[in-house]
């Protein structure tokens, strides 16, 4: 997403990440790797539930074809980070675009741990609540 | 899965990475929010 940041920007969007990592985690993290966009925590996890985000099952975490998008993510150069005690591994994530009246412009919850919408679509989300 | 309803997260808080409270509310429109699986 860093790499089509500008792109929203320039529409007139902003783009924030929400991590389920407790603050000193998350604060360690954007030390390491900076991004041009705010991470922020929901320890708790009251984000996770409010956007209806499910979780998987270890059956679908090994599953072969999501054992095949992770290795197709390494091999561009993706690497997995390190597990933490307190990580849920099996929480599933998701993708909203909320509009200047807070109402939902984009909706996609992962339906399974390598489940992401087009970069196009999120673009064309943001741009319609610019506009 | 449902879509959500726009009053179940308008009162949201989310920490900044100094610990401090964020009210999903006062962060910039139209915004991409990206909830994460993991940190990497």
């Amino acid at each position: 997403m860093a790499k089509h940041y500008d792109e929203i920007r320039r529409l007139g969007g902003e783009v924030a990440a929400v991590s389920f990592a407790k603050p000193e985690r998350v604060r360690a993290f954007a030390e390491a790797h900076p991004l041009p966009f705010p991470v922020f925590s929901d320890p708790h996890m009251a984000g996770y539930r409010a956007f209806d985000l499910g979780r998987t099952s270890w059956r679908e975490m090994l599953a072969p074809r999501v054992l095949w998008r992770y290795l197709k993510m390494m091999f561009r150069g993706w690497l997995p980070g390190r597990v933490d005690r307190d990580d849920d591994l099996l929480q599933l994530g998701g993708d909203f675009v909320l509009g200047r009246d807070g109402q939902l412009l984009f909706a996609h919850q992962s339906s399974e741990p390598t489940d992401r919408p087009p970069v196009n679509s999120l673009i064309q989300a943001v741009r319609r609540g610019a506009g | 899965m449902s879509t959500p309803s726009a009053d179940r997260f308008a009162d949201l808080k989310l920490l900044k990475p100094d610990g401090t409270e964020l009210p999903i509310a006062s962060l910039p429109r139209p915004l991409l929010l990206i909830f994460l699986r993991h940190l990497a």
